[in-house]
C-alpha cells in the first residue's frame, strides 16, 4: 500500500523490474565471502580465549609451526604497536588501536572468543590442529558482563588507562564507563512538575545479534613488493580498505579490496575483524589465506548490538501534551568504548516536541565482545523506553495512543534535537495512515492486545562515487562503489533508466573495487540511494549534456535546437537521433562517453515510522504469538517499492526477534551460553505473520527523485509495539525484553 | 557547539563568537585556542550553518553566520 502526497508521472521509478542480482543468487553462481578460492590458498583458523578476561602471560607456536603443512603462525606480536587514534570509520569515528585490538589481542583477551593467535596451513584440518599445539598461558583475571556491576567502585577494569569523557571535570581515576553523554533543553524539573500523568520506569535489554546469515569471511594475497588484495564481503569496501591499512600502517594504495555479495550485514560488517590477520598470514606465509568464520565464532567474536538499561519519567498534560522528560540510559559497549550513546541521544525523544528535557547516556565497558552498529544503532533500545511510557501515558489520560502521538509528533520546522529546523518530514502523515488503516479499527478476540509505537532515525549523505559509461550499442554501464545490501543496484539503474528515458533493462550496475573508483563510504545509515542515487542522476545528466551536444554536431545545428526526451535527442527541425546512433559515433568525436561524479551528499531527511502489532497471549505457556502486524512508514518516494516493503517488513522482524527472544544469554564463567541459531532463537517464516505495510511518499526535495533512507527506521519502533501489544494482552506492563515465556508468565497477574 | 563535544574538546565552552571567512578558517580559530580540536572535527562532527548541515567546509562565511558543530551519528 502506499500513500502520496506529490503525485508526479514517471516511468520507471515506482516500478517493480526483477532485480538483476537475482538469477546468480538462486542458481548459487553468485560469490560471496565464504566462496571465494584463489589458486595455491592456504586455510586459516583463529584462536580463540577462553576466559573472558585473561592477561597472556605467554604463547608458544613452536609445536604448530612444526606441524607439517603448517605455513605460518602469527599473534599479537605480530601487529605494529599502535598509538591511540581516531580515524573515520563509516559514518562515525574508530580508534585505530581498539580496532586492532579486538582483531587480536596483545597482552590482555577482554572476552571468551577474543582472538589470541592464528595459523595458516595446507588444509583447514591442519590448520585446526595446529590451533590445538598452541600453548598460550594466561592469568586469569576477575570479569565483568553486567552493566551495573561494572560501574560499581571496585569493578574488574577492562582498560588501566579509561577515564570517562564527557563530564564537566575529568575524572583523575579510570573506571569502565567510557563516556557520558548528556543534552538539556528547558526545565525538567518544572515540566514535570506540571505533568497530570507521568509514565516511568526502567526497562532492560539485552544484547543482540545483527544475526546475519552469511559468517565474516576474507582471503587475503600480500604479494613481495607490498601491495596487497583482499576479497570481502562487507558494507564497504573502501572503509574495509582504509581500517586495515591504518592497522598494519599501510600505505592505502598498496591495498586493493574487491567486494564480494554480501548475505547480510545491516550495521555489523562496517568495521574489520579477519582482514589485518588474514593479511598478515599471508605476508608470513608468501601465500594467499582464506579464513572464515564458524556461527560460534560469529557470535562470540563479532559485534552485537549493546543492551542496557534505561531509567525515563514522562509527564504530560490533561490535554496530552508532553511537558518534561528525563532519561538516564546506560548500554553495554563490550570489551571497547563505542556503544551508541550518541545516536541514541538524538533518537529517543526526536519524534516529539518536548521543551523541557534532560537525557544522560553511559558508554559502559564489560567483558562480552566489542559491540558495533545494528540498523538504527542505540535507537530501538530508548525508544522502547520511550514509545512504551507513552502507552502507559495514553492510557492514564484515557487518550487514543496515535492521538496522543499526534499531540505531540514533529512537524516540518520544528527543532530536531541538536536544534536545526526539520525540511519536509512525514512523521504526522504516517499517524494519519495508521489512524486511518483497517488493520487499527480491527476488533481484536479476547487474549489479544494491540500495540503502536512510533520512532524515527536520522538517515545520513556523504560520500559516494559513480562512473557512467554509455557503450556503442547505447546500453548503459553504472559502477558505484557502494555495496549492494538492499538492493542498490535495482535503484540505480531505476535512477539511471529514469534519467536517460531508456529501458530499464539496457541499464548494468556493477559494484567496483578499491582500485577503480572514487572512495565510497559504507552502504550504511540509509544513505546509499540517496546519496549515491543522487550522484549517479548527476552523472546521467552529465551525459544527456554530451549527447545533446553531439547530436547536434552530427545533425549540423545548435545545442540550444537540441532537447532530449525518452532516451533520444530531439531536433527542432524534427529529427531525431537515439542513444545507440550518437554512442556508435564516439570514435568520431573527442572520445567514449563517460562521466564520473562524486558527491559528498547533504540535504538528507530523518525517516519516521509508525508500526500496529496485535499480538495473543497464551496464559498457561506464556508464549507470544504476533497475529497481525503493519508497518507505516514516511519513505519519501520508493524507487522499488519491493525493496522498500522488503526494508520495512526486515526491520520489523527483527525487531519482533529483539522483543520476544533474542538476547545474549552469559553464564556465570562469562562465557556466552547460545551461541548458535538453535538456542539464539532469532524468528522465522512461520513465527510471523505476513507484515503489512504502508509506504508514506513524501518526497525529499532534495534529492532528485524525492528519496529518503528508508533501511533503518523500521527497526526503531517494533520493540514497544510488541511490548505494547503484550502488556496490553496481559495487562501488566512489561518492561524487560526479550519477553520470554517464563517473563510473560510471570507478569499475567491472575495466572494460577 | 554541542555540549558533549564543548565538554571533550573545549572545556566546556559551548559559544564562541569568532571571526572567520570559512568554516576551515573557524577550526583552526579554535584550534589556536585549544590544541587538538582540529584534529578532532576532523573525525567526530558535522556542521550545519545557519540551520543547514554543510558538507563544504570552504564555503564563505557572513559576520552574522551561525555555525553549530555536533557530532557525528554512525549508522548502520
Amino acid at each position: 500500500m502506499s500513500i502520496s502526497t506529490q503525485g508526479q508521472a514517471f516511468r520507471h521509478i515506482g516500478s517493480r523490474p526483477v532485480r538483476p542480482d537475482g538469477v546468480e543468487k538462486v542458481t548459487g553462481k553468485a560469490l560471496y565471502g565464504p566462496d571465494f578460492v584463489t589458486a595455491g590458498m592456504l586455510h586459516g583458523a583463529i584462536l580463540r580465549s577462553p576466559h573472558p578476561h585473561a592477561r597472556i602471560v605467554s604463547i608458544d607456536t613452536r609445536r604448530a609451526e612444526n606441524l607439517p603443512g603448517v605455513k605460518a603462525v602469527i599473534t599479537g606480536q605480530d601487529f605494529s604497536d599502535l598509538q591511540s587514534a581516531e580515524m573515520v570509520g563509516g559514518e562515525t569515528t574508530l580508534d585505530v588501536r581498539n580496532v586492532a585490538l579486538n582483531c587480536m589481542a596483545h597482552d590482555k583477551a577482554l572476552y571468551v572468543g577474543h582472538a589470541v593467535a592464528a595459523v595458516a596451513a595446507t588444509t583447514p584440518r591442519i590448520a585446526h590442529e595446529a590451533l590445538a599445539l598452541l600453548s598460550v598461558v594466561y592469568e586469569i583475571l576477575p570479569h565483568v558482563t553486567d552493566i551495573d556491576a561494572a560501574l560499581e567502585a571496585g569493578a574488574p577494569l577492562l582498560h588501566e588507562g579509561l577515564l570517562t569523557k564527557g563530564l564537566a571535570e575529568t575524572p583523575e581515576t579510570p573506571s569502565n564507563a567510557a563516556l557520558c553523554f548528556t543534552m538539556t533543553r528547558g526545565d525538567t524539573v518544572t515540566g514535570l512538575d506540571k505533568a497530570a500523568a507521568v509514565a516511568s520506569g526502567r526497562f532492560t535489554l539485552k544484547p543482540v545479534h545483527q544475526g546475519y546469515i552469511e559468517p565474516h569471511a576474507c582471503v587475503a594475497s600480500w604479494n613481495a613488493d607490498g601491495q596487497a588484495q583482499l576479497w570481502v564481503s562487507s558494507q564497504g569496501a573502501f572503509d574495509i580498505r582504509n581500517q586495515t591499512a591504518a592497522v598494519l600502517k599501510m600505505r592505502i594504495a598498496d591495498l586493493k579490496v574487491t567486494p564480494l555479495e554480501i548475505g547480510g550485514g545491516f550495521g555489523g560488517k562496517t568495521t574489520i575483524y579477519l582482514e589485518p590477520v588474514t593479511l598478515l598470514l599471508s605476508r608470513k606465509s608468501g601465500r594467499p589465506v582464506r579464513i572464515a568464520m564458524s556461527r560460534d565464532e560469529v557470535f562470540m567474536a563479532t559485534g552485537p548490538a549493546p543492551g542496557g538499561d534505561i531509567d525515563i519519567h514522562i509527564g504530560a498534560g490533561s490535554d496530552g501534551t508532553i511537558c518534561g522528560a528525563v532519561m538516564e540510559f546506560r548500554y553495554s559497549g563490550g570489551a571497547f568504548p563505542g556503544s551508541d550513546t550518541h545516536a541514541a541521544a538524538m533518537s529517543a525523544f526526536g519524534h516529539y516536541r518536548i521543551a523541557d528535557l534532560s537525557l544522560t547516556g553511559w558508554d559502559v565497558v564489560t567483558n562480552m565482545p566489542s559491540t558495533h552498529a545494528y540498523r538504527a544503532p542505540g535507537a530501538p533500545q530508548v525508544t522502547f523506553a520511550v514509545e512504551s511510557c507513552l502507552d502507559d501515558l495514553a492510557s492514564r489520560l484515557g487518550m487514543d495512543p496515535i492521538d496522543l502521538r499526534l499531540k505531540n509528533a514533529v512537524r516540518p520546522g520544528d527543532l530536531n534535537p541538536v536544534g536545526l529546523p526539520l525540511g519536509a518530514i512525514g512523521f504526522d502523515e504516517c499517524l494519519e495512515a495508521a489512524k486511518a488503516h483497517p488493520h487499527y479499527a480491527a476488533p481484536l478476540a479476547a487474549g489479544q492486545g494491540r500495540g503502536i509505537a512510533a520512532g524515527m532515525w536520522g538517515n545520513y549523505g556523504g560520500q559516494s562515487s559513480c562512473v557512467v559509461s554509455i557503450a556503442s550499442d547505447g546500453t548503459v554501464l553504472v559502477a558505484t562503489g557502494s555495496p549492494d545490501i538492499g538492493g542498490s543496484r535495482a535503484s540505480m539503474a531505476i535512477m539511471a533508466a529514469e534519467t536517460f528515458g531508456v529501458p530499464y533493462e539496457n541499464v548494468r550496475v556493477t559494484i567496483a573495487d578499491t582500485a577503480s573508483i572514487g572512495y565510497s563510504m559504507v552502504t550504511g545509515g540509509s544513505r546509499t540511494t540517496f546519496a549515491t542515487g543522487m550522484a549517479v542522476v548527476d552523472a546521467c545528466k552529465s551525459l544527456i549534456e554530451t549527447l545533446r551536444n553531439r547530436a547536434a554536431g552530427l545533425l549540423g545545428v545548435e545545442p540550444a535546437d537540441v532537447t532530449w526526451k525518452a532516451g533520444e535527442a530531439r531536433c527542432s527541425t524534427g529529427e531525431c537521433l537515439s542513444i545507440a546512433a550518437i554512442a556508435t559515433k564516439s570514435g568520431q568525436f573527442s572520445g567514449p562517453l563517460s562521466a564520473e561524479v562524486t558527491v559528498n551528499a547533504a540535504g538528507y531527511l530523518p525517516g519516521y515510522g509508525v508500526h500496529i502489532c496485535d499480538s495473543e497471549v497464551d496464559r498457561e505457556t506464556g508464549q507470544v504469538k504476533i497475529t497481525r502486524y503493519t508497518a507505516v512508514q514516511d519513505v519519501g518516494r520508493a524507487i522499488h517499492p519491493d525493496y522498500v516493503e522488503g526494508q520495512l517488513q526486515g526491520g520489523a522482524a527483527q525487531g519482533i526477534g529483539w522483543a520476544l527472544n533474542e538476547a545474549y544469554l552469559f553464564n556465570a564463567a562469562g562465557t556466552m551460553d547460545n551461541a548458535g541459531f538453535l538456542d539464539y532463537r532469532m524468528p522465522v517464516c512461520s513465527d510471523l505473520p505476513m507484515i503489512d505495510t504502508v509506504m508514506v511518499e513524501v518526497p525529499n526535495p532534495a534529492h532528485p527523485y524525492g528519496v529518503k533512507g528508508v533501511g533503518e527506521t523500521p527497526i526503531v519502533p517494533p520493540l514497544a509495539a510488541v511490548a505494547n501489544a503484550v502488556s496490553r494482552a496481559v495487562g501488566y506492563r512489561l518492561r524487560d525484553l526479550p519477553m520470554t515465556p517464563d517473563r510473560v508468565c510471570a507478569a499475567i497477574p491472575d495466572r494460577d | 557547539m554541542e555540549r558533549s563535544l564543548a565538554l571533550t574538546f573545549l572545556r566546556g565552552q559551548e559559544d564562541w563568537d569568532v571571526a572567520a571567512g570559512s568554516v576551515f578558517q573557524l577550526v583552526q580559530a579554535i584550534e589556536q585556542i585549544h590544541p587538538g580540536f582540529a584534529d578532532a572535527a576532523d573525525q567526530r562532527v558535522l556542521v550545519a550553518v545557519d540551520g543547514e548541515l554543510v558538507t563544504d567546509w570552504s564555503q564563505p562565511l557572513h559576520a552574522a553566520s551561525q555555525v553549530l558543530f555536533v557530532p557525528r551519528v554512525g549508522g548502520g
